[in-house]
């Protein structure tokens, strides 16, 4: 990608910072109007979507942004944006379908998509990516490695792209239900 | 303290730098003495890019307690570094930055106030004799109006917020 070449994001504003996900990792994006709760041992992951007959997994990203981020004030979680594990990394497409898949055979899950819960005032925006910066040179790693690539700073707030593929493969979203990723 | 006093104060000091100035000695080092909590320190005043007054930090998360987060500098995100955290495991409660001056990294020191900047001679600065855990964060010891201010070392502190990341 060239830097004059724009890049095509999800804007999801909570009250000082944002986040961005790149639209090559989002299908598609609809009002999260069939969910069904299931019973899970995992925080972010509890729920299922309801898509055209099909039933994905459903992971609450917004409750994830708002523990790990101490993020605030979003409107309702309302939307969900889908995501297609056929344009995830191998080591993540490999995670769902030998550990994930398997053990909620039961559900008769859609395997080849997985959905993600964002706040209903989500929007999608342009942007050069020089507006966007790097993660400083001593944090990089463990900030890229977890699916926090680069800071978006603005006049009114801070914002991060996320990899939505990195976020699930570093089993982040799957984190225990006992506990938050960050404390307060 | 009031505005008279702190024109007062100003005053004084300004004399008091006016008379170092025109020392003459080209040996001084200059130091930048500040605050964090209760407790005096001091950066040589090269590692010193800018103090920033009223900022807001931004948390970010998977990094030791001491990062306190991003601060938004013109656009450039700088990582702030809590030093009471890391010292003292108390986190400081202060929007002022210390904005340091190292190469291929952008870090700020999170401070209570700038004390003053001063020059020095060499017989003001002393080798550090402290066993305690939080010395080897010092380069040396500066001697500020009979007060014994300890120096900060950059260089060890990058190492330990790099040794830090890595175990994350």
């Amino acid at each position: 990608m060239s830097e004059s070449e724009e890049l095509r994001v999800l804007f999801v504003q909570y009250d000082r910072v944002h986040f961005l996900l790149n639209r090559t990792q989002c299908a598609s994006s609809l009002f999260a109007s069939e969910v069904q709760e299931v019973g899970s041992r995992h925080r972010y992951l509890h729920e299922l979507l309801r898509v055209g007959g099909r039933r994905l997994l459903f992971f609450d990203l917004q409750l994830f942004l708002r523990e790990t981020f101490r993020a605030r004030g979003s409107a309702g979680a309302q939307l969900a944006v889908i995501g297609e594990l056929s344009g995830f990394e191998r080591r993540t497409r490999e995670l769902f379908r030998s550990s994930v898949f398997p053990r909620l055979g039961r559900l008769e899950l859609d395997t080849e998509r997985i959905a993600f819960r964002i706040p209903s005032n989500t929007v999608m925006k342009s942007l050069k990516p020089d507006e966007l910066e790097p993660h400083n040179l001593s944090i990089r790693r463990p900030l890229a490695a977890r699916g926090v690539l680069a800071v978006h700073p603005t006049e009114e707030s801070m914002g991060f792209l996320l990899d939505l593929d990195l976020l699930v493969g570093s089993r982040l979203l799957f984190a225990g239900a006992g506990r938050k990723e960050e404390s307060e | 303290m009031d505005n008279a006093s702190l024109l007062r104060t100003l005053t004084e000091r300004a004399a008091r730098n006016r008379v170092k100035d025109e020392s003459g000695d080209r040996s001084l080092a200059k130091y930048v003495v500040f605050m964090i909590g209760e407790r005096s320190y001091a950066l040589p005043a090269d590692r010193v890019r800018e103090i920033s007054f009223d900022n807001e930090l931004y948390y970010v998360p998977f990094l030791p307690s001491y990062v306190r987060g991003y601060a938004n500098r013109h656009g450039q995100p700088f990582t702030v570094l809590d030093l009471r955290m890391l010292f003292e495991k108390s986190a400081l409660d202060s929007s002022t930055l210390l904005i340091l001056n190292i190469d291929n990294d952008q870090l700020a020191l999170l401070i209570t106030d700038v004390d003053e900047i001063v020059k020095l001679p060499a017989g003001a600065v002393h080798p550090l004799a402290s066993e305690e855990e939080s010395a080897r964060y010092f380069a040396h010891s500066i001697t500020v109006e009979e007060r014994e201010v300890f120096v900060i070392d950059v260089g060890t502190l990058l190492q330990r917020l790099e040794r830090d990341v890595e175990r994350i």
